[in-house]
């Protein structure tokens, strides 16, 4: 078996929390310890599969995400057990690299219902010229653009109503939830880092959410349901 | 140097903030309010008007789809922020919030929602 090559990391990006590595056909294996050598991220910092062509060692194929691209491959392939079974079943070697704010199963959310209607929403807000609030605001950057993005794609397949998707004057994005009760905001900074606020009634919490943690998010969304 | 509240400018007296339409935000009430991200301009610094100085037509000049919100000074003052004039030739009203240096991200948050809570309309204009 020729060796991998590890293809280009960018520094300084986010969004990779794990590799699991596949060995020939069917012969599919976690590593015990992370790893990340293997990194590859891509301007919008979300997740990329990368297919190896074994008799190359070459990157045959790589999945850029996107949200209409990648919805669109975790509509196909349902999950990624179902994307390692696929693709160690033709007998290629590959690396999956695995965002934690990747869904599990998309297709069973509101999100998916209202997927475009967000999408609608995020693309709004990318169109926004500078001075949009009448104050100087700055527009949106790609970076919160992508972790919104993440973010909605992880809370995908929660039962959680749909946000409000605001544009922030520094170039970031929040998200915000209500019910009757409880409000929960993310906000997204320009750079893509993000934090919450969650306020139940008088009760107020916060922090940051990081992208390696998609434990915090679901946490959030179970007490935002409850 | 830190910056010096403007004790000319009385806790009573009333500020306005424009609010930009992404920022009406509807509740399940059915009432409308400000997102929190309403008062959060791109630095850490945020305009406002004061209301004495100027008038709703004129706040709201050049600006037909935005809203106006109001709070007394006292307000944002009793979370910290500082307040100065900052008189522009065309706007002489003009002031800014000013956010505390020493402040995380995750205080400016919780301040600024405190400002969205605590406001009340001036003049609301539904998104369509």
């Amino acid at each position: 078996m020729a060796e991998l090559v590890p293809p280009t990391t960018t520094p300084g990006s986010a969004g990779i929390s794990q590799i699991l590595s596949l060995g020939p056909a069917g012969k599919a294996t976690r590593p015990s310890s992370l790893t990340l050598d293997w990194q590859l991220v891509t301007s919008s910092g979300t997740a990329v599969v990368l297919e190896y062509d074994p008799s190359t060692s070459m990157p045959f194929r790589v999945y850029i995400t996107g949200l209409s691209d990648w919805a669109e491959r975790i509509r196909n392939h349902a999950d990624i057990r179902h994307l390692i079974g696929m693709v160690s079943g033709g007998g290629a070697y590959m690396h999956v690299v695995v965002d934690p704010e990747w869904p599990s199963n998309p297709d069973d959310s509101i999100f998916h219902t209202s997927r475009s209607e967000l999408e609608r929403e995020l693309k709004r807000l990318e169109q926004l010229p500078r001075g949009w609030n009448g104050y100087g605001s700055k527009q949106i950057e790609p970076a919160a653009m992508g972790r919104a993005r993440r973010l909605l794609l992880a809370l995908a397949d929660l039962s959680l109503p749909r946000p409000q998707v605001v544009p922030v004057a520094n170039g970031g994005i929040q998200l915000e939830w209500r019910s009757a009760n409880k409000e929960l905001e993310i906000q997204i900074f320009p750079d893509g880092h993000a934090i919450y606020t969650a306020a139940d009634r008088g009760e107020i919490s916060d922090g940051e959410l990081s992208p390696w943690d998609g434990t915090r998010v679901r946490a959030l969304a179970d007490w935002l349901t409850t | 140097m830190p910056w010096t509240d403007d004790l000319t400018i009385g806790s009573n007296d009333e500020i306005w903030r424009r609010i930009a339409p992404s920022h009406v935000i509807r509740l399940p009430s059915g009432d409308y309010r400000p997102s929190s991200a309403a008062f959060r301009d791109s630095e850490r610094a945020v305009s406002v008007h004061l209301a004495v100085l100027t008038t709703e037509a004129d706040a709201l000049d050049g600006y037909p789809e935005h809203s106006l919100a109001g709070l007394r000074v006292g307000a944002p003052r009793n979370l910290g922020y500082v307040i100065n004039r900052d008189p522009t030739p065309i706007d002489p009203s003009h002031a800014v919030l000013l956010v505390p240096t020493e402040w995380s991200d995750g205080q400016e948050q919780r301040a600024s929602r405190q400002l969205a809570i605590g406001c009340w309309w001036i003049r609301l204009r539904v998104p369509r």
